[in-house]
């Protein structure tokens, strides 16, 4: 019994950091409609500017003011960051602004490596709080009591805000409909700036007030977000009491889990969130999102056509330019121009559903990892040849993608991106943590072409004969009746159903589609490197993808090949040097900010302004 | 004249509230029948239930002689029942014809079809409705730069594209000019007369109904209070108290038009 309450009061007491950065990331969701990727980022800034302070700061009133003062700091921080990085990007489409934040994780990544450099800090003892108190023979960290006892005080301090105060007027009211506050005469932006500053400080202060149990590290920030993403999605966005409870339930389930099923505490947390958003779709406190009646934010898409002659003579002699790339390019190159090919794939089969079904998928790695994984266990434990391993990769994916898809398309928007995220999730952690098929972290190695196929160039040609011609699929694939139906559901679902078509039925069919195209991405991806490791059906692979369409342009065909070319040839570079994250941020930013219609959308109207494209008609 | 839609005793109630309460009418071949009510009156809840996207509490429909119990909007659109919005719901990234072709193609059954060019799918017939419309010189423009009036007789030549027996119109003409007003329920009303369909519309403005209008029927609270012609529902004291609690909004509706 004491054994149990002592579980259950670590858990409440886990729940505290967890809960103050899950309320900031909805807080700021509510009011600006941004996710911010970013926010597990500002949770170590907290727990790293918290230790800074306490370095100083001395005594028991120096730390619990370096706790507040962190909070207050990286508040701050994200002010800056709110007004440099997201403003400028508002009016961009719709979730522009996640591939912002996302280059914001890279440039704090390695600010802060920069500045504390790569060693883990170990948390200051808080003083006067560094013993034990026997609760029942069993020992509980005093620190823990003290969160305990502050987490409600914070979580009521919020409500208080929210509930109680002008400030929380508006903020409610905008996050309700921000269209009207503003034709009410409040000024948005500062607003905006303003909850920005509050979710940001939370981040900072939930860092912060952890430091004692867990310091501060690297790699904090990717670690908090998927929890924080859980919390959100089954407490409901915008929910704070929704925010408080699923923490806790999180939190204890974790600890918990850590002592009786250690080997699933992952797959856990991911299992009751796909349950709870089962049964209730919209999380525990979340109400359903009120979507605009139609269609996409922003200038609509262009109608397309078919590529004309000139640009396929384009295309063919870019693809003769690469098929005599062996002549002239070292075996390096040819490895390269491999990888650029698969990761092209993986991201038009993402861009069709993302550009076409206006789907955003959060976890389409979970297709690629997917597919790779089928290949890799097939090879492993059926000594599969690698044709037909190929072959099966796609159908796995595809099935996977059948089975989530069901799942998540009861869903739309942030909600379906939320569950796909949790589905990637939930695979990775399966991978992850079943070490005895998967080998888990170690990965499984030797997984080698057919011999035929084994040579530097031969496998290139390989890649590039499927990798093109999946790509030329999906092409087609978005002139044809079933593409057109795909966007006809994305521009008015009720005028598509009020003719007939079946909308679900279609999206279902196209996200089974992409899984099936990432799944023999992953396939060929598995094959060239000769060995799949948990990290490619990790968020930050899905995220990947998602940056490449996004920069490349989602309302525009070529969008997720063009991305996908930039990004894997700029990094290529740029990982040569030590601060490459900071300069791939900060490049990502700048693209964001001067191509907000992503590079392809951009180039197009820059040619039609110069006259070297027909333009458009002139929107309303 | 054969019967082309009729309700017998259709009701519906959420929770306690009965917005449609014992709808009983029918509407012949090649009728134009307006359904007006003031606001909440049951009109939309009526339309939806005939669309099949509510399900009635009680009552029948019957679509040339088959019960539509259970059907869903895509069922019942397949049996030849058009549809038109009250907010206009069309697809804005692709051009005109091409919102035409899309319903021509999910008419064909060819929605999932991988292998043809939708573009070339259907062309001509599109091109036919277009022009039917008059919308014909605008086939290639880019549906999200039309006009408002432009958008909703595009449409209507969407509705028009499985050649349905029944055309149901929720407010055809709100948020429009006037003109186009009129202009677009005397294309309506000629649409009627050569294509043999027939219309039911809800609608506000009573200009529009009495002058293009065969039959009017009258909702209050969930209620059919009058069905008759143009004449004798003007003259109906039930339907001038409904609207003006006894007054003469009919005159005043003749005299200047509120746009």
């Amino acid at each position: 019994m004491g054994f149990f309450i002592a579980q259950l009061l670590t858990g409440l007491a886990n729940a505290g950091a967890l809960f103050m950065v899950a309320s900031g990331l909805s807080l700021i969701f509510g009011v600006t409609r941004i996710v911010n990727f970013a926010h597990g980022s500002f949770y170590m800034l907290g727990a790293y500017v918290g230790y800074s302070l306490m370095q100083v700061l001395p005594g028991a009133v120096g730390f619990w003011a370096s706790i507040l003062l962190a909070g207050v700091i990286v508040g701050l921080i994200g002010v800056i960051v709110e007004i440099c990085v997201l403003r400028p990007v508002y009016r961009a489409p719709e979730l522009f602004q996640l591939v912002a934040t996302f280059g914001v994780i890279l440039v704090i990544q390695d600010l802060t490596l920069m500045t504390w450099g790569a060693e883990d800090v170990l948390g200051p003892r808080a003083p006067g709080l560094t013993g034990v108190v026997r609760i029942m023979g069993e020992p509980v960290p005093k620190y823990d009591l003290a969160l305990l006892v502050i987490t409600p005080f914070v979580a009521l301090g919020l409500w208080y805000l929210i509930t109680r105060t002008r400030v929380g007027v508006l903020v409610r009211a905008a996050t309700q409909d921000r269209e009207m506050v503003g034709a009410l005469g409040v000024n948005q932006s500062w607003l905006f700036t303003g909850v920005f500053f509050l979710g940001c400080a939370l981040a900072g202060l939930g860092g912060a007030l952890q430091l004692p149990k867990g310091g501060a590290d690297l790699l904090m920030d990717f670690n908090i977000l998927t929890a924080v993403f859980v919390v959100v999605v089954i407490g409901g966005m915008g929910s704070l009491p929704g925010a408080y409870l699923a923490a806790v339930l999180i939190s204890v389930l974790g600890v918990f889990g850590v002592t009786y099923m250690p080997q699933s505490t992952l797959v856990l947390m991911f299992v009751i969130m796909v349950l709870v958003l089962m049964i209730r779709p919209y999380g525990l406190f979340g109400r359903p999102e009120v979507a605009g009646e139609h269609g996409q934010v922003g200038e609509p898409e262009r109608p397309i056509k078919p590529a004309g002659l000139r640009a396929r003579m384009i295309v063919a002699a870019g693809l003769a330019v690469l098929a005599l790339m062996p002549v002239y390019g070292s075996s390096f190159a040819l490895v390269l121009a491999t990888d650029i090919l698969i990761f092209c794939l993986f991201a038009a089969s993402l861009h069709f559903i993302l550009g076409l079904g206006g789907l955003v998928s959060f976890g389409h790695a979970a297709f690629f990892g997917g597919g790779a994984y089928v290949a890799a266990l097939l090879v492993t434990y059926a000594d599969t040849p690698m044709e037909l391993a190929l072959l099966l990769a796609p159908l796995g994916a595809g099935m996977a993608a059948i089975i989530i898809g069901w799942v998540c398309l009861r869903l739309t928007g942030v909600y379906f991106a939320m569950l796909t995220l949790a589905f990637s999730q939930l695979l990775w952690s399966l991978v992850f943590q079943w070490g005895e098929v998967t080998r888990g972290d170690d990965g499984l190695v030797n997984i080698w072409p057919s011999a035929w196929a084994s040579g530097t160039t031969v496998y290139f040609y390989l890649s590039l004969v499927i990798c093109t011609g999946g790509i030329l699929f999906l092409r087609h694939a978005a002139h044809a009746p079933f593409g057109y139906a795909l966007r006809a559901a994305r521009d008015s679902a009720r005028q598509a159903e009020a003719t007939g078509i079946d909308t679900k039925r279609v999206q279902w069919a196209a996200f089974a589609l992409a899984g099936a195209m990432a799944g023999v991405a992953g396939g060929l991806f598995v094959f060239s490197k000769g060995s799949v490791f948990p990290n490619e059906l990790e968020i930050a692979r899905s995220f990947d993808a998602l940056i490449v369409v996004f920069l490349g342009g989602v309302k525009t065909l070529a969008g997720g090949v063009v991305g996908g070319v930039a990004l894997e040839g700029v990094k290529d570079i740029l990982t040569r040097f030590e601060y490459w994250r900071l300069a791939l941020g900060v490049l990502i930013i700048l693209v964001v900010i001067v191509a907000p219609d992503g590079l392809v959308g951009t180039a197009r109207k820059l040619a039609e302004r110069w006259g070297i494209l027909r333009g458009a008609e002139d929107s309303k | 004249m054969s019967i082309v839609l009729e309700t017998r005793g259709l009701s519906k109630s959420f929770g306690a509230i009965k917005a449609v309460s014992d709808v009983s009418f029918s509407l012949h071949k090649g009728e134009l029948l307006a359904m007006i009510g003031p606001n909440g009156a049951g009109k939309s809840t009526c339309f939806n239930m005939l669309m099949g996207q509510l399900k009635p509490t009680a009552g029948t429909v019957w679509l040339n002689g088959q019960d539509l119990a259970g059907l869903g909007p895509r069922q019942i659109w397949r049996m030849g029942v058009g549809r038109t919005f009250q907010i206009t719901g069309t697809y804005a990234s692709m051009t005109v014809a091409e919102n035409v072709q899309m319903a021509l193609i999910s008419h064909n059954r060819r929605v999932f079809a991988i292998l043809p060019y939708a573009h070339r799918l259907y062309r001509d017939r599109a091109m036919e409705l277009l022009d039917l419309v008059g919308m014909g010189d605008q086939a290639d423009r880019h549906c999200a730069v039309l006009a408002y009036g432009d958008l909703k007789r595009l449409e209507l030549a969407i509705a028009l594209a499985h050649e349905p027996s029944l055309l149901l119109m929720d407010e055809p003409t709100a948020g429009m000019a006037p003109r186009e007003r009129i202009a677009l329920m005397k294309l309506t009303a000629d649409i009627v007369r050569d294509q043999g369909v027939s219309v039911l519309f809800t609608e506000h403005d009573m200009d529009v109904v009495f002058a293009h209008a065969h039959r009017v029927m009258v909702l209050n609270r969930g209620q059919l209070i009058a069905n008759g012609t143009v004449e004798d529902i003007r003259n109906d004291p039930r339907v001038q108290e409904v609207y003006l609690g006894g007054g003469t909004l009919f005159h005043a509706a003749e005299e200047g038009q509120h746009a």
